[in-house]
C-alpha cells in the first residue's frame, strides 16, 4: 500500500518535473545558439558575454519575442495623452547578452545617439517598446524600438535629462 | 493745576497711543497677508508650469523643423546616389533609401502629431509645409513600395528628386519661422520674467515699507511705553517713600504710645499708692467709697496702659515669652477661683472640665499664659448674661514625630454670640462687636488681639466659633513641651518676714512716701535716698537687708548700680536687690537679671507683691500676679464695690494661712451675729451710746477685712444713732443684716466660706 502510493507520488512527479523544465525552456533564450531569422531588428556589442554573431548578439523579431512582454501606461511629451507601451524590458534584453557594462550608449536610426546609465536600468522597469496601444511600431512611428521610462510610477523622471533618455527609431546598443 | 493738565495730557497721549497700536496691527497684518498672496499666486502658478515637463518646451520648434529638414536633405542625397548607380542598384541600397524615407516622414509626422508643438501650427508656413509633405507622402508611398520589386525606373528617382527639391523650399521656411517662434517666444518670455520682476520688487518693496512702518511704531510704541514704566515706576517710587513715612508714622506713634503709657505709669503709682494709703486712713464712708472708686478707676486705667503697652510691645517685636516650669492644674484651679466671684456676682455658673487630663508641669510662660486664659474668661463673663462658662481643658497627642502635642483650652458661653461679620473682625484692632457694646461693655478692644498675639507667640492661635443670640466658643490652642517641677517653687504657705532694714531708692517724692508708708506698715525699717550713687554711698555707712531701686534714676540708675554692688568685693555684694520699674517690656527684666537683681516688680508697686518679693529668698524666676489682680477688680466694677473691697479683702486674706483666714471669717461672722444682736438690744432699750460704740467697733473690722458695704452701713448707724428715730435705726439695721447676707453669699459662692 505504502510503496504503491509513494510509486504513483512519484510518478506524478516526474511528469511534473518535464512539464515544467519545456515550460520553462519555451520561454528560455539562449542567444549563444538562436540566431537572427529574419530582419534584424536590433544588435548589441561591448562588453557582453554572450553572442550569436561575430563581434555582437543580434536580435530579430522572433527573438525579441521570446522575451517576457511587458507593458505599462503613461503620459508622454510625444503623445496625445495616455497611452500603453508594451514590450520586453530593457535589463531582460541586457540579462539575454550577459552584459557587464555600467552604462550603455544607445543609437537611433538618424544616428542620434544617447547614453543610459545601467543604474537606471536596474532601477526602472526601462521597456523597449514595440507595440504603442497594442499596434506594433513601424519607423514612421518611432518604431520599430523605442525606450520608454514609466514616467506614470516614478513622476521624478518627468524632467529633460530622463526624456532626452528616451531613445526612438532604436537600431543598436553598445554596452560600455 | 498744572501737574494736573499735565497728567491728563500724558493720559490722553497714552490712550491715543494705545488706540494707533491696535490700528497698526489691524492695518498692517491684512496688508502683510494681503502682500503675500500675489508672491503665492505667482509661486503657485511657476510650480505648476514646472510641474508641467511632458510637453516639450515650444523652443524645441526650431530643432524639430531642422531635423526634418536634414532627413530630407539626406534622403535626397540617398535617392540622387541610388538613380546615379542605378545599374548597380541592390536589395540593401534599396533597404537603405526606404529606410530614409521612413525616418523622412517619421519626421514630419513628428512636428504634425507632437501636442507641444501646437503653437507652430497655426502659422501659414506650417499650413503649407504641412499640405506639401501630405502631398509628398502620397506621391512617394506607392514609388518607395514598388521600388525593388520590379525593375528600378530612372522616372521615378527623377520625380523623386523634383519632389524632394521641392519639400526642401518650403521646409527651408520653416525652419525660418520656427526660429522667429523662438526667438519671438524667448522675447514674450524675457517680458514676461521682466513684468513679473517688477512686480515682485514691487511688492516687496511694500512689503519692506510695511515691516520698517510696523517696526518704526513698535520702536514709537516701546519707547512711548518706556516713558509710561518710568513714569509708574516714578510713582511706585513715590508711593513706596510715602508707605515708608507712613509706616515709620506709625512706628513713630507706637513709640510715642508705649513712651506715654510708660511715662503715665510713674504718676499712677504715686495716684495710687496714695489712694490705698488713703483709703486706709479713718474716712467717713462716703470719703472711703469715693477713695475706692478713685482707686478702682486707676486700676481700670492702668489695666488700659498695660493692654496698650502689650500691644506696643508685640508690635514692635520686644515682647518675649519668659519660659519656665509651671504647674499646670494648679494655674487653672487658681483662675478659676479668681473668676468664680465674677462669675457668681453675675449669676452665671462657671465650670472647669478636664483639670484631670492635664499633665502637671509644663514648660511656658504662667504669666502669659494666665493673661489668654483671663481674658477669654472674662470676655465670656462679660458678654453672658445668664447661664453658663464652660472652661474646657483638654490635650492632644503629637500628630506625628518631631511635633509637640498641644494644649486646647476651650471657652464656651451661652452669651449674646456675634454674627459673622464681628466674628471676621473680631480680633482686629479697637474693634467690639459695634459701638453700643463698646459704650456697655467698656474695655480697650485690644484684649483679643493680645490674646491672639501671646497664642501665636507661643506657637499656636486662637479660634471662634459663634451664634448670635445663642453663645460663642473660643479655642485656644498651643503646642508645650512637659518638663519637671522645678526646684524653685514658691512656699504655699505665707509666711511674712519682719523687721527688714530696708534701703529705698527713688527719685519720685510721691513714690519713696508710699513705699516707706508700705514697708512701715509691714513692720520693716526703712531709709530713702534718690539715686544709685547715694546707695553706693549709704552702704558704707548703714547696714541693710535689702535694696528696694527704682531702675530709673538721675545720676546713677538702677541696673549700673546693681552691677556695681554685685562687683563690690564685701558680702554686701550679694544683698538682696529688688528692682522696681514702670517699664514692663521684657527687655528691661532681662537687663535687670543679667546685671544680678534678685526680684523684679512693676509698677505700681502693690502690697502683695512687695510681700512676695521680700518674702522669696532668692528665687527669681517666679512670676508675681500683680496684673491678675488689677484684672479681677476691673471686671468685678463699680457696683461690687459697694459690697466689699476685693484688694483690701486680698490683702488682709494674704496676711495669715488659709486655714487661719477661714477661722477668722467665722469668727467675723460670728461677733457680727452678736453686734447686730448687741446693737438691736441697744436700740430696743435706747442706750444709744452703746449703739455708737458696737458699730464704730464693728465698723473698724469690717473695713480691715475690706466689707466696705456693710461699713459704710455702720458708719451711718455711728454718725446718727443719737438723731434717728428707732424706726428709722431698725431699718439700718435690716439693711446692715441684709448687707451681711450678701456678703456672706458671694464670700460662698468663691467657696471661700464652708
Amino acid at each position: 500500500m505504502n510503496k504503491f502510493l509513494s510509486s504513483k507520488f512519484l510518478q506524478q512527479l516526474f511528469i511534473f518535473l518535464v512539464l515544467a523544465t519545456v515550460a520553462s525552456m519555451s520561454y528560455a533564450l539562449d542567444m549563444s545558439k538562436d540566431q537572427a531569422v529574419g530582419p534584424v531588428v536590433l544588435k548589441i556589442s561591448g562588453k557582453i558575454g554572450t553572442k550569436n554573431t561575430v563581434d555582437a548578439a543580434v536580435f530579430d523579431d522572433a527573438l525579441l519575442d521570446a522575451l517576457p512582454q511587458k507593458s505599462f501606461v503613461t503620459e508622454t511629451p510625444w503623445t496625445k495623452g495616455s497611452v500603453k507601451f508594451t514590450g520586453p524590458l530593457l535589463s531582460d534584453v541586457l540579462k539575454a547578452v550577459n552584459a557587464s557594462g555600467t552604462n550603455i550608449k544607445a543609437v537611433a536610426l538618424n544616428d542620434y545617439k544617447v547614453n543610459i546609465p545601467v543604474e537606471d536600468i536596474r532601477k526602472y522597469g526601462i521597456i523597449l517598446t514595440r507595440q504603442i496601444d497594442g499596434k506594433m511600431l513601424t519607423v514612421r512611428d518611432k518604431g520599430p524600438l523605442f525606450v520608454m521610462y514609466p514616467f506614470e510610477q516614478f513622476p521624478e523622471l518627468k524632467t529633460s535629462v530622463y526624456f532626452s533618455r528616451c531613445i526612438w527609431q532604436l537600431q543598436s546598443i553598445s554596452v560600455e | 493745576m498744572l501737574k494736573e493738565s499735565e497728567f491728563l495730557q500724558k493720559n490722553l497721549q497714552n490712550k491715543r497711543l494705545k488706540l494707533s497700536s491696535r490700528q497698526w496691527a489691524l492695518i498692517v497684518i491684512p496688508l502683510l497677508v494681503l502682500a503675500f498672496l500675489p508672491l503665492a499666486m505667482f509661486y503657485v502658478q511657476y510650480r505648476s508650469n514646472a510641474l508641467k515637463p511632458l510637453h516639450y518646451s515650444i523652443d524645441s520648434v526650431f530643432p524639430m523643423s531642422y531635423l526634418l529638414e536634414r532627413e530630407n536633405a539626406r534622403f535626397a542625397t540617398a535617392a540622387h546616389n541610388e538613380f546615379e548607380n542605378l545599374a548597380e542598384q541592390s536589395p540593401a541600397s534599396i533597404k537603405v533609401l526606404k529606410q530614409r524615407y521612413e525616418i523622412l516622414v517619421s519626421r514630419f509626422l513628428i512636428i504634425k502629431n507632437t501636442p507641444s508643438l501646437d503653437a507652430l501650427k497655426n502659422l501659414p508656413e506650417f499650413e503649407r509645409a504641412n499640405a506639401g509633405m501630405d502631398g509628398f507622402i502620397n506621391k512617394m508611398d506607392p514609388i518607395m513600395e514598388r521600388m525593388g520589386k520590379s525593375d528600378a525606373n530612372p522616372d521615378d528617382f527623377k520625380v523623386i528628386l523634383k519632389e524632394v527639391e521641392n519639400n526642401s523650399a518650403f521646409l527651408l521656411e520653416l525652419t525660418n519661422i520656427a526660429q522667429n517662434v523662438v526667438y519671438r517666444k524667448n522675447d514674450e518670455r524675457a517680458a514676461l520674467i521682466e513684468t513679473q520682476g517688477k512686480w515682485i520688487f514691487g511688492l516687496i518693496a511694500a512689503q519692506w515699507f510695511l515691516l520698517i512702518g510696523a517696526l518704526l511704531a513698535l520702536i514709537l510704541y516701546i519707547g512711548k511705553q518706556r516713558v509710561q514704566n518710568l513714569a509708574l515706576l516714578k510713582v511706585t517710587g513715590e508711593m513706596r517713600a510715602a508707605n515708608l513715612q507712613a509706616e515709620q508714622a506709625n512706628q513713630a506713634k507706637s513709640m510715642f504710645l508705649a513712651n506715654m503709657s510708660h511715662e503715665l505709669r510713674t504718676p499712677f503709682q504715686g495716684m495710687m499708692g496714695m489712694l490705698h494709703l488713703l483709703s486706709e486712713t479713718p474716712l467717713t464712708p462716703v470719703q472711703l467709697d469715693y477713695a475706692n472708686t478713685a482707686l478702682t478707676s486707676a486700676r481700670h486705667l492702668l489695666g488700659l496702659l498695660n493692654d496698650i503697652l502689650d500691644t506696643s510691645a508685640i508690635e514692635s517685636g520686644a515682647m518675649a515669652l519668659n519660659l519656665a516650669p509651671l504647674n499646670l492644674p494648679e494655674l487653672i484651679l487658681e483662675i478659676e477661683a479668681l473668676m468664680l466671684r465674677a462669675a457668681n456676682q453675675k449669676d452665671i455658673e462657671l465650670r472647669v472640665v478636664g483639670i484631670n487630663s492635664l499633665p502637671v508641669w509644663i514648660e511656658g510662660d504662667v504669666k502669659r499664659l494666665s493673661q489668654v486664659l483671663f481674658n477669654l474668661l472674662n470676655n465670656a463673663i462679660k458678654f453672658t448674661d445668664s447661664g453658663e462658662v464652660l472652661l474646657e481643658v483638654s490635650v492632644r497627642s503629637a500628630i506625628s514625630e518631631g511635633q509637640l502635642p498641644v494644649l486646647s483650652c476651650k471657652v464656651t458661653d451661652t452669651g449674646i454670640g456675634m454674627d459673622a461679620e464681628t466674628v471676621k473682625n473680631l480680633f482686629v484692632r479697637f474693634h467690639q462687636a459695634d459701638n453700643t457694646i463698646h459704650r456697655r461693655y467698656g474695655g480697650s478692644g485690644l484684649g483679643l488681639e493680645i490674646s491672639l498675639n501671646l497664642a501665636k507667640l507661643m506657637g499656636g492661635g486662637i479660634s471662634v466659633d459663634s451664634v448670635e443670640g445663642l453663645g460663642t466658643s473660643f479655642t485656644f490652642e498651643i503646642p508645650y513641651k512637659s518638663t519637671v517641677a522645678s526646684p524653685l517653687q514658691p512656699a504655699s504657705v505665707f509666711q511674712p518676714v519682719q523687721n527688714l532694714r530696708i534701703l529705698i531708692a527713688e527719685d519720685h517724692p510721691i513714690n519713696v512716701k508710699y513705699l516707706e508708708i508700705l514697708l512701715k506698715n509691714m513692720g520693716h525699717t526703712t531709709f530713702t535716698c534718690e539715686n544709685g550713687a547715694r546707695v553706693l554711698e549709704l552702704l558704707k555707712e548703714i547696714q541693710v537687708d535689702v535694696i528696694l531701686m527704682d531702675l530709673h534714676m538721675p545720676v546713677l540708675d538702677g541696673i549700673s548700680t546693681t552691677r556695681a554692688i554685685r562687683n563690690l568685693e564685701t558680702s554686701i555684694s550679694d544683698i538682696k536687690i529688688i528692682m522696681v520699674s514702670a517699664d514692663i517690656l521684657p527687655e528691661a527684666r532681662r537687663l535687670a537679671f543679667e546685671a544680678g537683681v534678685t526680684e523684679f516688680l512693676s509698677k505700681p508697686v502693690q502690697a502683695i507683691s512687695l510681700h512676695r518679693a521680700l518674702d522669696r529668698g532668692f528665687d527669681v524666676s517666679l512670676n508675681d500676679f500683680d496684673m491678675t489682680l488689677a484684672d479681677v477688680e476691673i471686671l468685678e466694677g463699680k457696683p461690687e464695690l459697694e459690697v466689699f473691697n476685693v484688694r483690701i479683702f486680698d490683702e488682709f486674706r494674704e496676711l495669715m494661712p488659709a486655714s487661719m483666714f477661714k477661722k477668722q471669717l467665722e469668727t467675723f461672722f460670728g461677733e457680727d451675729k452678736e453686734a447686730v444682736q448687741i446693737i438691736s438690744k441697744a436700740i430696743d432699750s435706747n442706750i444709744r451710746d452703746d449703739v455708737v460704740e458696737s458699730a464704730h467697733a464693728m465698723k473698724g473690722v469690717c473695713l480691715l477685712i475690706g466689707f466696705t458695704a456693710m461699713a459704710n452701713t455702720l458708719a451711718k448707724i455711728e454718725k446718727s444713732a443719737h438723731e434717728l428715730s428707732t424706726d428709722s435705726l431698725n431699718s439700718l439695721v435690716a439693711q446692715f443684716q441684709n448687707e451681711i447676707d450678701r456678703t456672706k453669699q458671694i464670700l460662698n459662692s468663691a467657696l471661700l466660706l464652708h
